[in-house]
């Protein structure tokens, strides 16, 4: 069953087309990633994805049901949203953080306890639990935000994952692990559409991969064939070329 | 399990419990007549429960008030440093209230409940303008454009009120200086009456509201995926402020930083999150203004300083500790 299905979506800004007439469909089971420049509109079409703004023009159906009339409300309880990582002026414990993905779904105290519970020992963050989270390093913060953001998925009726640059901030071992939980969040029939920078990371961990260039999709499918030295080359212009299995440049 | 903050639950609760009852009988029995006067006669009687209890009741009253108006006014904007008082708020108000005044002091014949409405919109014209200069785009974070269309609006407020002050009958100016340096001598049962009214208002209202505050705190956009009406969320908060701030200019003219500094210690004893800041900011912020009321009547008892005076003389040093503290955790 088709998750997400945009047709003709664009989103203008100041008279320019930040996102220009996007056509996407995503599967249950799926990791997509979404790869393109920087000012592509990766984040944008994330946004509007997450029906945090609605787009200018075109429709996004989630789950075979059309979201122009739905309210925050519906849209929260339906998919969750990770937008890039952004810094907390207020002193929250990272427990406290972590428990606000659990606000759109209404959970028992005991299922929330043991759902925030499991949320911090994934994310290896449990021993952070009680901290200040501004006194955090990054890529502890984007772990705690990584984590309310699972939490949100984990109500039945979530089946849509969108995350902007979720590894950006994370050593090997977390990015790992957090790959790890992306695909099994995808496995439990729902679906992950993130963005990456990391072109080999793309090519070996995602099922599928979509390449934006100037707001258009330039080319979407399998990660090889579609980040091939002479695609990434032309679309990144950066000079790129395929050691093995691997984008050199 | 440790806390990261300065104080464990139990201590809080304790003070939050002791500290206010304590406060008010000092307030009863300190100042310029002994306590065997103000009970065994009847017009120390008189005084302690016509005068007294009713100005310490409202000090209270106007302290937590505007805690409150703090803690909203701070999650909203995500900036610790925003003050009711120092975005405009109060400014507005007190231009509707001198306006008011003045044409009181013109001959005019006004209806008593002129003055706290006056002061009312006022607030609520301030909050908007501010609001509107400190936009940008879609965000409500951009935080030296909020401060500054704050420090305009309160500086334009101070104009009109100068003008009126320049136009003003002897026996209005007089009243208009007063209101703009805060005093709670005007207190009375009524005022009282009127205060506990809006304060219960505010614990119907806010408290099953106070996860959404702290969702917040997370960002905008972070807030509108968890499924909050953030726009919604916003436009409660501005009403809420500018009520709660008229209401107390009304009662009792400006008050500074009570405000600023009550959800400030409040959230070093506790941490940020809402459910806990709130009630503790608004006890602190009663028990602030209780003492400093007490402070501004008895130190050069019988006469007695200003209270927006004392607050401010308090206020400004902590403001200014605060932003160092600040600047020091970005370096």
């Amino acid at each position: 069953m088709s998750l997400l299905q945009t047709r003709n979506l664009s989103v203008e800004r100041g008279g320019a087309a930040i996102v220009d007439d996007i056509n996407l469909d995503i599967q249950a089971g799926e990791l997509v990633m979404l790869v393109g420049p920087n000012g592509a509109g990766k984040s944008t079409l994330l946004q509007r994805l997450a029906g945090v703004q609605p787009p200018s023009r075109g429709s996004i159906h989630l789950q075979g049901q059309a979201t122009a009339e739905w309210r925050h409300q519906d849209w929260a309880q339906a998919l969750a949203y990770l937008p890039q990582l952004s810094l907390l002026n207020f002193p929250l414990s990272v427990r406290e953080v972590v428990q606000l993905g659990a606000l759109p779904h209404s959970h028992s105290v005991v299922t929330l306890r043991r759902q925030v519970q499991e949320a911090l020992e994934r994310w290896d963050i449990h021993w952070l639990a009680e901290r200040d989270v501004r006194l955090l390093s990054g890529g502890e913060q984007q772990r705690c935000q990584l984590a309310r953001s699972w939490l949100q998925m984990q109500a039945a009726p979530s089946r849509l994952w969108l995350l902007d640059e979720p590894l950006s901030a994370l050593d090997l071992r977390h990015q790992q692990q957090c790959l790890q939980q992306l695909r099994d969040v995808a496995s439990a029939g729902k679906a992950v559409l993130m963005v990456a920078h990391d072109l080999n990371l793309a090519r070996r961990h995602a099922d599928r991969v979509l390449l934006l260039c100037c707001g258009r999709l330039v080319a979407e499918g399998k990660p090889r064939e579609v980040l091939t030295a002479a695609q990434v080359t032309q679309v990144f212009g950066a000079h790129t070329q395929l050691d093995g299995d691997w984008l050199h440049w | 399990m440790k806390t990261p903050f300065l104080f464990g639950r139990q201590h809080i609760l304790l003070l939050t419990v002791l500290l206010p009852p304590l406060l008010l009988a000092l307030a009863l029995f300190s100042g310029s007549q002994n306590i065997g006067w103000l009970l065994n006669t009847d017009v120390g009687q008189t005084v302690l429960w016509q005068l007294r209890l009713p100005r310490a009741l409202l000090a209270f009253l106007v302290g937590a008030l505007l805690a409150w108006a703090g803690v909203l006014i701070q999650g909203m904007v995500r900036n610790p440093l925003a003050d009711p008082g120092l975005i405009g708020v109060s400014g507005g108000a007190a231009v509707g209230a001198a306006l008011v005044l003045w044409l009181g002091g013109t001959g005019l014949l006004l209806p008593l409940w002129l003055q706290p409405l006056a002061a009312f919109i006022g607030a609520m014209l301030a909050l908007l303008i501010v609001l509107r200069l400190g936009q940008q785009g879609n965000s409500l974070h951009a935080m030296s454009f909020l401060i500054l269309a704050g420090i305009a609006v309160s500086v334009l407020a101070g104009a009109i009120i100068g003008l009126l002050s320049y136009l003003a009958t002897d026996n209005a100016l007089r009243q208009i200086t007063f209101w703009s340096l805060g005093s709670l001598a005007g207190a009375s049962w009524l005022w009282v009456g009127l205060l506990t009214v809006v304060l219960l208002l505010a614990l119907w209202f806010w408290p099953r509201r106070l996860r959404q505050l702290d969702a917040l705190l997370l960002g905008e956009v972070e807030a509108r995926s968890l499924g909050i009406d953030v726009p919604r969320l916003q436009w409660q908060v501005v009403v809420s402020v500018a009520l709660l701030v008229a209401v107390t200019v009304a009662a009792c003219g400006i008050i500074g930083f009570i405000g600023l500094i009550s959800p400030h210690l409040a959230r070093l004893l506790t941490g940020a999150a809402h459910r806990r800041v709130l009630p503790l900011a608004v006890v602190l912020g009663g028990c602030l203004l209780l003492a400093a009321d007490t402070l501004a009547r008895s130190l050069i008892a019988p006469a007695e300083i200003p209270i927006g005076i004392v607050t401010t003389l308090l206020g400004a040093p902590v403001f200014i500790a605060l932003l160092v503290r600040e600047k020091r955790r970005w370096q």
